[in-house]
């Protein structure tokens, strides 16, 4: 959870990325384990080594097509290519094997959840980034005592501890039996009405349930089969019910990291995680994600956060309800 | 006086009828009552104490006392569900969160800090700069809020953390030094904040900071300082004895530049509480470096000693050290050893953001006799990464000795002066 809470860290701020231009640094795939063996023995301190690649992007392949069909499976299959040749991986991507959680020894899911484990610097901004981001979460989220609620990509869940603490019922789905154990042990501690399920993206935990609000927090953009699960929703969600995605690599216009509507991150860092940990690692540009929230019957807004882009939120509502 | 009690207190009635916190601070908002204009014209003087103390003396029946910041209630019942998650809003909790976690990024202090926190109340603030690690110490006026801290630390498993009873005059007999000084909706019940201020810098370590979060500090606030008018605070006062204050943003600038801190401001937009001031000792803003030290490096150049010089390379001869600076003028110097030739010229540039943004820049020559290049600059906000460089080119001859960088006072000069 430490790399991967320091790569959304990086999107963060990187999402207001400039026009591309001269001083963009470039690495090839043939480089990313050059940027992993520096990654690894001299860490990213400025002053270092990692100075090189700081702000670097990776070339795309020659065999990359620019210009197909976001919608289309030729260009998914492309990037699921793009994904293998990061990744280091001769295979198809399996979900339940490549989004594997880091592995940790010792957790407190109470004292310490995920990102407040670590205490460097950065973990600090990165926590405090966090919890402002669960405020917007809360201010925005319209509920009220006795509502339910569904996140989708839970990890320590503190945005859904914080929702049940003031007495939502909340419904957490992730891919990790390890997270989601955590999840229940904070359940238990604070007495909260949180329940912690097992699953991919998109399942629907308790059948029948309809929920006033389903959110993604710094997770949609792991769900790679979105096309799918995005249609989904729309039966789970309650009558004036809205879908809340927070802390997301969505880009106002693409550029390196996300030369195109949707697809594997470019940048320096996320290369090396992906290299690390195989994690697919998307970013969507805004016009995409909104059309394809729109085809699925859903009329998107943003909601801007000025301290911290990880309390950007982008809310969903049926068309028919935001009219 | 010209307050009118039985129109506050018709105000104060009409509270009663809230059927939620929500609803209470939407009916807070519904009222103000007229500023007493009539101050004494120096608010550093008794004669202007006097006069803010006889209001709230007027206003709550009584003179102020430390005794009136009571706060009643159950500490089992509400370390399960503390303010604000006691009152079930959504919009509530949402705003503190967002303020926590501004003010922890505003602050940005490094691991393991130590941090003082006056009348952390309900612990919501305290208890997530424990959980990020920092050692905290905490110091309250009401024994129910002490105990209720230390009950949820113990609830939630929290270490660092130390919690102790007493007023802002602890600060003077502190025997342990800190590396900041937090207060969070705190510091407007201090009732003598001239005493307090002076003495930030005997509690307050080598470079260390005050944080003044979600404060009543405001530029609209028409006098230099006294007892807020608006609805909530004369229910406070009026209701419960506490004292109200609020700063006007010019005199709480001044009054710290008078006890050598410069004020920088943060705000976010999207919580009403998600605003602070920071305040670092000015005499701390001007900093050196040279290639001995971490901070400054070279691309192209070679090092002898603490010095670089050129090799013939075209490229960055010095970049770094990125640190952190509030807003403000500010010049920074690139130092040039005159005993050495030179040759061609220089582009100097101070950048932040990575480099993304550049602050001040220009292209100088190099002439003989040269010991300084100073490049003037403006930071509108705070930045994290600041950082000078020195660009050369392949005919270029030079030898660099270091950087400094330096706030500019109002009166023109820089405070190395």
């Amino acid at each position: 959870m430490a790399i991967r809470s320091r790569v959304r860290s990086l999107f963060a701020r990187r999402r207001e990325a400039p026009q591309l231009s001269d001083n963009v640094a470039w690495f090839s795939v043939d480089q990313i384990d050059e940027l992993l063996r520096i990654h690894r023995e001299s860490g990213i301190t400025r002053g270092g080594d990692w100075d090189r690649y700081r702000d670097a992007h990776m070339v795309l392949p020659d065999w990359f097509r620019p210009g197909l069909d976001p919608w289309g499976a030729e260009y998914a299959a492309q990037q699921h290519r793009l994904w293998g040749l990061i990744a280091g991986v001769d295979r198809t991507y399996e979900p339940d094997i490549d989004e594997k959680e880091v592995g940790w020894s010792d957790v407190d899911p109470v004292r310490q959840p995920g990102f407040l484990a670590r205490r460097d610097a950065e973990a600090i901004a990165s926590a405090s980034d966090h919890v402002l981001a669960t405020g917007m979460l809360l201010k925005h989220s319209r509920l009220k005592a006795g509502d339910w609620a569904l996140e989708y990509g839970a990890g320590f869940a503190q945005t859904a501890l914080a929702l049940a603490r003031l007495g939502v019922n909340v419904d957490t789905v992730d891919i990790s039996t390890t997270l989601c154990d955590y999840v229940r042990q904070q359940a238990e501690h604070f007495r909260v009405p949180m329940n912690a399920f097992h699953g991919q993206f998109g399942v629907n935990p308790r059948p029948g349930q309809r929920y006033k609000l389903i959110w993604f927090y710094e997770s949609f953009h792991h769900c790679v089969d979105f096309m799918r699960v995005v249609p989904q929703l729309s039966a789970y969600l309650a009558e004036g019910g809205r879908i809340v995605l927070g802390g997301e690599p969505i880009v106002e216009r693409e550029y390196a990291a996300v030369p195109y509507p949707w697809g594997v991150r470019l940048h320096s860092e996320v290369a090396v995680v992906m290299r690390q940990t195989r994690w697919f690692e998307l970013g969507f540009s805004e016009a995409f994600l909104y059309e394809l929230f729109q085809r699925a019957g859903f009329t998107g807004r943003r909601i801007d956060c000025e301290p911290s882009l990880f309390g950007r939120l982008h809310v969903f509502e049926r068309s028919s309800a935001s009219d | 006086m010209a307050l009118d009690l039985a129109r506050i207190d018709q105000f104060l009635r009409s509270l009663e009828g809230a059927r939620d916190d929500d609803e209470l601070r939407r009916l807070f908002d519904t009222y103000n009552a007229e500023f007493d204009l009539g101050v004494p014209p120096d608010p550093y003087s008794q004669a202007y104490r006097d006069h803010q103390f006889s209001i709230y003396e007027w206003l709550f029946g009584k003179p102020y006392s430390t005794r009136h910041e009571q706060s009643l209630f159950d500490v089992a019942s509400a370390a399960r569900a503390p303010f604000p998650y006691m009152h079930g809003s959504y919009g509530t909790v949402g705003d503190q969160l967002i303020a926590i976690g501004f003010l922890i990024k505003a602050m940005a202090l490094p691991k393991g800090a130590r941090i003082l926190e006056f009348g952390p109340g309900w612990g919501n603030t305290t208890l997530a700069l424990a959980k990020m690690g920092y050692q905290v110490t905490a110091i309250d006026i009401e024994p129910n809020f002490v105990a209720l801290i230390e009950e949820r630390a113990r609830m939630e498993r929290i270490e660092g953390l130390e919690v102790l009873l007493g007023d802002f005059s602890v600060i003077e007999d502190l025997r342990e030094s800190y590396d900041a000084i937090l207060f969070f909706e705190c510091f407007h019940h201090c009732s003598d904040h001239l005493r307090l201020i002076a003495a930030f810098d005997k509690a307050l370590k080598p470079g260390g900071i005050v944080c003044f979060a979600a404060e009543p500090i405001v530029p609209e606030f028409p006098i230099p300082w006294g007892l807020r008018m608006d609805g909530q605070s004369l229910w406070a006062i009026r209701r419960n004895g506490w004292l109200e204050l609020g700063f006007n943003k010019t005199y709480f600038e001044e009054t710290m530049r008078r006890h050598g801190w410069w004020l920088e401001q943060h705000r976010g937009q999207d919580s009403p509480l998600a605003k602070a001031f920071i305040a670092r000792r000015a005499s701390e803003l001007c900093e050196s470096w040279h290639f001995g030290r971490p901070g400054l490096r070279s691309l192209v150049g070679r090092k002898i000693g603490t010095q670089v010089a050129t090799d013939g390379r075209a490229g960055y001869l010095m970049y770094g050290p990125y640190v952190p600076r509030p807003s403000g003028k500010y010049v920074a110097q690139v130092k040039v050893d005159s005993r050495a030739t030179t040759r061609g010229w220089l582009r100097v540039e101070v950048v932040a953001d990575a480099g993304q943004r550049e602050l001040a820049s220009d292209r100088v020559d190099m002439k003989p006799g040269l010991t300084a290049i100073d490049l003037p600059f403006v930071l509108d906000t705070a930045w994290p990464d600041l950082e000078i460089r020195a660009y050369c080119e392949c005919e270029t001859l030079v030898t660099l000795e270091g950087a400094s960088l330096a706030l500019r006072t109002s009166s023109g000069g820089d405070s190395r002066r």
